[in-house]
């Protein structure tokens, strides 16, 4: 005979628990009214298939796309003072909250054609100026770049990476303050 | 009636005070640890052109993005809740106060493209706000011991929270699943490679918040031709049969193992990690019998003598 583990006890009547000292109606009215909230708020997310965080329907890889053998992105590309020309992520560029994933949207050929090379520019000088910040901030202070560029990237997808290093780009913008103006 | 008494059986089912207790320390303890990690006072100056991905609520409300100097101060005193919630120190508040953090300082970091895996942050502190997690093992317990008053324990309240933690992460997993089946179809989306695709492309460059640290998911996606469907398939099957774990102690055992497994590769081939939703599992964990430490007598009261003169 297997010996009954604590979890496995059965419910208590919740009327005799009342008596005995159990939660009161008001208690458990409370706590439903909790998990009303709780549940009720996901499970309308779900229906709707629409998130509002932080309540969500959690579709992280759900969409089913065309295979491609390309990857498209923005890149965000730093000149540092002796012309060497480097990817802008990573803790020391931009922190800990940003990173090339959510700096894609607001770079991104959509945003150009909507927004305007203007704003972009404008967009690009505030990015300069942040990361140039993180880089004087960061626990080895890199020098402050020269010049940040924006670049439309191309890579052919390879099981082996070799490509990784490699993307074909496409500069799209930059910003250089001796050329784009003072402040951004 | 029926469905009143299968509500109240379970939701209210008696649980153990030390379980709760134990599942408590240790969520805190290593949301803490998240928490000095995180930066989200660096909002303060991120370029305002960022400011328009913070959460759908914080937009309703026009809530702007405050300064350094606040947000660095807010970020603190969360921590602190934190912290005093993992001691258990006004535990109900500081567990409150954790949540309603959370809710700010995430609400300001994307959440609505990058913020599913804070979701437990937010929701785990809540639900333990409203329950009497500080009952035992927590400092509140032992001033309360120490002022001789004795602590009445009533078994339902401590259930309850570890339920709902439970539901909450079979919600999140079966919605998942639920989600590829709505936008991708079953078996479509299992064999239409998306997540062979998703792996490769990860690799290459920012597929989510942050890059994967290896190189597991390519080399996986080597070993055979048909790595990625059996990946998809395990994924999926995993993400829609969880929610058999809050019924079922067999399922618990193969469900539970297999998604936190799940979880740590995701966060090594495809970048994105579920620390919270990891941690929460903690909930899952009968700690007073695996320790040897059940608890006593339903609604025995406590010891009224001090914890140090026992």
């Amino acid at each position: 005979m297997t010996e009954k583990k604590p979890e496995d006890k059965p419910a208590a009547d919740p009327a005799a628990a009342a008596k005995e000292g159990g939660m009161t109606p008001a208690r458990r009215w409370l706590v439903n009214g909790l998990i009303a909230v709780v549940l009720g708020g996901h499970l309308v997310s779900l229906a709707a298939g629409h998130q509002v965080w932080p309540f969500s329907h959690y579709p992280m890889f759900a969409e089913r796309r065309a295979r491609t053998k390309v990857i498209h992105a923005t890149i965000l590309a730093g000149v540092a003072p002796d012309g060497t020309e480097f990817w802008l992520e990573g803790r020391q560029n931009l922190g800990v909250s940003l990173s090339p994933f959510l700096y894609d949207d607001p770079f991104s050929a959509d945003a150009r054609e909507t927004l305007g090379m203007p704003e972009i520019q404008r967009r690009l000088g505030q990015m300069f100026r942040y990361a140039n910040d993180q880089r004087a901030r960061a626990s080895t202070p890199a020098p402050p770049m020269t010049a940040l560029r924006l670049y439309d990237a191309t890579w052919s997808l390879n099981p082996t990476l070799s490509n990784r290093a490699t993307p074909r780009m496409t500069r799209v913008a930059a910003w250089e303050p001796a050329v784009s103006g003072g402040q951004p | 009636m029926i469905g009143a008494r299968g509500w109240n059986r379970f939701w209210f089912a008696p649980g153990s005070a030390k379980d709760l207790a134990i599942s408590r320390i240790l969520f805190f303890t290593g949301f803490v640890a998240f928490s000095l990690l995180k930066s989200f006072h660096e909002w303060g100056t991120i370029p305002p052109f960022f400011h328009e991905y913070r959460a759908t609520y914080l937009l309703w409300m026009g809530v702007p993005v405050p300064g350094t100097g606040v947000l660095l101060t807010v970020e603190w005193a969360w921590r602190l809740a934190l912290v005093f919630a993992a001691i258990g120190l006004f535990t109900r508040s500081s567990c409150l106060a954790a949540a309603l953090g959370s809710l700010f300082l995430m609400g300001l970091d994307a959440p609505e493209v990058a913020g599913r895996s804070y979701t437990a942050g937010v929701f785990v502190p809540l639900i333990l706000g409203f329950s009497r997690c500080g009952d035992t093992f927590s400092l509140d317990n032992w001033l309360r011991q120490r002022r001789g008053h004795p602590q009445i324990r009533v078994p339902e309240e401590y259930g309850w929270p570890v339920q709902l933690v439970r539901v909450f992460l079979a919600y999140i997993f079966f919605a998942a699943g639920f989600a590829k089946i709505r936008y991708g179809g079953f078996p479509g989306w299992m064999r239409s490679g998306t997540i062979s695709d998703a792996i490769l492309q990860a690799a290459y460059w920012y597929s989510s918040r942050a890059r994967p640290g290896t190189n597991l998911g390519p080399w996986l996606l080597h070993l055979h031709p048909r790595m990625g469907l059996a990946v998809a398939g395990v994924a999926q099957f995993a993400e829609l049969l969880y929610p058999c774990a809050l019924f079922s102690r067999q399922a618990r055992k193969i469900v539970l193992p297999l998604m936190a497994t799940m979880l740590i590769g995701f966060w090594l081939c495809l970048g994105p990690f579920f620390y919270l939703t990891l941690l929460a599992h903690v909930f899952w964990i009968p700690w007073s019998a695996w320790l040897g430490i059940q608890d006593r007598q339903p609604g025995a009261q406590e010891s009224a003598a001090p914890a140090v003169a026992q």
